[in-house]
Parts: structure tokens; C-alpha cells; sequence
């Protein structure tokens, strides 16, 4: 067993991971439930011109919209068909950061009350990452993928554009990896204290009660 | 104060990578360095490897892959200097940790790159699990570990005067290792 307790942290880190995945995975249709009820909140109150429903298949949440389109000529549909636009997006390439929490908090030596405790609380404080990874990709795909037609009513300016852009590209690379280690990170400033030596020494001993 | 360096240094750096310049004369060329460099470490085994701008291709089977946004590692890279400069410390400290925080992600991006690359001509369904979540959590995992060594290196902060008066007669403070 390593004699740091940083060394002992990573490397629980890393074996737990593969539990915290599996498990993820296979619970992953009931966990991205909620997350698809506020994707469908959001899209349909914010975004009622565009967007009629959110339903969840699966792993998959799909986007239905107002949008009235020709059915692809190479289908079974007769020609010149129309139909509802709709178009899935997969929900758990934005939330792959629960097992990531999981494991991170598994692996630091707190009771287990509190590993639960601190697991339920920060699942809920994740929520809102998904739900804006979703809600931007699909606002992405009708400004920027699916032509002049849809993107001209769904009116957008050069700035909103630009913005939208910003926050997809926020939400798909930055958010669903950097939250749950930010919310380890406030769930554990105990054990960082312990971890980062440095951090203990910085503040004097009077300060920190050694 | 460290927490709004911290949000502010990884929005800027984050926006400045989306720039339409940045990407064409800095992130381009860099992934592009990413794929000739895994090309020629796959080489040294597997002389099938080709690397194309930023496609990885085996000439043999023809399967490849595009390294993408989100898979150079420059996103990583961007939270872990975001923290280190938000982190107190002299500069000489901060760029040592950014150097070291450069080396470790891309070291790892590489091993990821090269998994991925077989992993996709073994099975298409493990290839796209290893590649949208288990991969994006270890080389984010890679960060975090780096950035803890980093503050392990660090020199103690020294007091401030008010904190030195509250501790005075605490001689049998716990000296530095």
C-alpha cells in the first residue's frame, strides 16, 4: 500500500473508475432521466417557437421540432413527403462527469455516510451540466445544421450566433470534465488540506488548530 | 479571488482557442504535430501508420482517425493552467507547473490517440465509449493529478504580518519537509 496519501488517493482514484463507469452505464437510462425532463423544460419554455417536445430513448434524447422539412428522397417515404423535424443527441457524452465524481469521492477517506451524502449531492449539483450541453447542441444543430430555413426563424444575430457557439463548445469540452472536479474539490478542502501540505503550512498553526 | 482568476483565465484562454485565426495558425498545426508524432511512435511497431494533417490511417486496412477539437488535449491543458495561475505562487512556479502540466496531458493524449486508433479497428462500439466518456475522464483525471504535484512542489506561503502576530509563541510550528 503507497505511504503517501496522495499516491493511496490516486491510485483508489484510478480502480475505482471502472466500477463508477460500469455501473453508470448500465443505470444510464434511469439517471438521464431527469436530466432529459429539464432539457424538456427548457427547450419547450424557452424555445416554444422551435421546439415542440424532448423525448428520451434510451441514451438518446430526441428533439422534436416545429419544423416542417421534405422526407429524404432516398428513404421509403413517396416523393415530394414532408415530416416533422426531429434528430437525436446523445446525452451521455455530456454526462460522463457522475462516474468521474463517483470515483473521486469514493477514493478519498471520508465515512461512508458522507461519500453518500457527498455523491447524492453533488449528482444533483451536476444536473445543470448535461441540461446545458443538451440544450445547446440542440439549438446548434437548428442555428447552424439544418439550413437558412430553420436557422432564419429561429431568429439568431451574428452576436447570439457567436454566443451560442461559445456556450456549445463550453458545454461539450470544458463543463461535463471540469464540474465534478470543482465540486470534489468543495466537497473535500478538508482532505486537500491534507493532501497539499503546502496549503497547511501556508496558513500558521494557531489558524488551523495544529 | 482565486476562484475568479481561476473562472476568468478559463474563459479567455477557452474563447481565445475558439478564434478562427487561433485554430487555423496555432491549434491546427499543433494537432496536426499531435498526429505525425503518434504516427511515428505507432511506426516504430506498425509500419502501416500514416498521418495526414490531422488523420491518423492505417494504409493496410484504410481505418482512421480524425483528431478533433477536444481530443489534442489543449482543453485540458487550458483548465489545469487556469488553476495554476490561480493558485499562489511566483511565476517561476507557474510556468515550471504549466510546462510540466503540457508534457503530462499531451504524453497521456498520446497514449489515449493510440488506443483509440487500434481500439477503433477492433470493436466501433468500444472505440466510441473509450473515446466519449472513459478517455475524456482520465486525461481531465491527468490534470487534476498533475496540478496536486504541482502544489506539492510549491514552497510554503509565507504568513501575512497580521496572521505572524495572532501565532506568536507557536515556536513549535511544523517545520517545512
Amino acid at each position: 500500500m503507497p505511504r503517501r496519501p496522495i499516491d493511496r488517493f490516486l491510485i483508489a482514484t484510478v480502480l475505482w473508475l471502472a466500477p463508477a463507469f460500469t455501473v453508470w452505464y448500465l443505470l444510464a437510462s434511469v439517471l438521464l432521466m431527469p436530466i432529459a425532463g429539464w432539457v424538456q423544460v427548457v427547450l419547450t419554455q424557452g424555445f416554444g417557437y422551435a421546439i415542440v417536445a424532448v423525448e428520451q430513448q434510451g441514451t438518446m434524447v430526441d428533439i422534436v421540432t416545429r419544423f416542417v422539412m421534405a422526407a429524404p428522397t432516398t428513404g421509403a417515404a413517396p416523393p415530394n413527403a414532408q415530416g416533422q423535424l426531429v434528430f437525436s443527441i446523445n446525452a451521455l457524452k455530456y454526462a460522463y462527469g457522475l462516474p468521474l465524481l463517483v470515483a473521486l469521492t469514493l477514493a478519498a477517506p471520508t465515512a461512508i455516510g458522507e461519500k453518500l451524502y457527498r455523491v447524492v449531492m453533488g449528482s444533483l449539483l451536476l444536473l445543470p451540466v448535461p441540461v446545458w450541453g443538451i440544450t445547446c447542441e440542440a439549438l446548434k444543430v437548428l442555428v447552424f445544421q439544418m439550413g437558412p430555413g430553420v436557422a432564419g426563424q429561429m431568429g439568431t444575430t451574428p452576436f447570439t450566433r457567436e454566443l451560442l457557439a461559445l456556450a456549445y463548445q463550453l458545454g461539450y469540452l470544458i463543463l461535463p470534465a471540469m464540474t465534478p472536479i470543482l465540486l470534489w474539490a468543495a466537497f473535500h478542502r478538508d482532505f486537500l488540506r491534507e493532501l497539499l501540505p503546502q496549503a497547511r503550512r501556508a496558513t500558521p498553526p494557531a489558524v488551523t488548530g495544529e | 479571488m482565486p476562484q475568479l482568476i481561476f473562472a476568468v483565465v478559463l474563459l479567455a484562454l477557452f474563447a481565445i482557442e475558439l478564434l478562427g485565426p487561433v485554430q487555423a495558425h496555432v491549434i491546427q498545426p499543433f494537432t496536426g504535430a499531435i498526429a505525425q508524432t503518434s504516427a511515428i511512435l505507432l511506426q516504430t511497431f506498425d509500419s502501416a501508420v500514416q498521418a495526414e494533417g490531422i488523420v491518423l490511417r492505417d494504409a493496410m486496412t484504410g481505418a482512421a482517425v480524425s483528431i478533433q477539437p477536444g481530443c489534442n488535449g489543449v482543453e485540458a491543458l487550458i483548465c489545469v493552467i487556469a488553476a495554476i495561475v490561480a493558485t499562489p505562487a511566483g511565476w517561476k512556479y507557474k510556468l515550471t507547473g504549466i510546462g510540466l502540466s503540457f508534457v503530462a496531458i499531451q504524453a497521456l493524449n498520446l497514449i489515449r490517440i493510440i488506443s483509440l486508433f487500434y481500439l477503433l479497428q477492433w470493436n466501433p462500439t468500444w472505440f466510441e465509449w473509450a473515446h466519449l466518456y472513459l478517455w475524456q475522464a482520465l486525461i481531465i483525471l491527468d490534470g487534476l493529478i498533475v496540478y496536486l504535484l504541482w502544489v506539492r512542489m510549491l514552497p510554503p506561503t509565507p504568513p501575512v504580518p497580521e496572521q505572524l502576530a495572532a501565532t506568536e509563541g507557536h515556536a513549535d510550528a511544523t517545520p517545512p519537509d
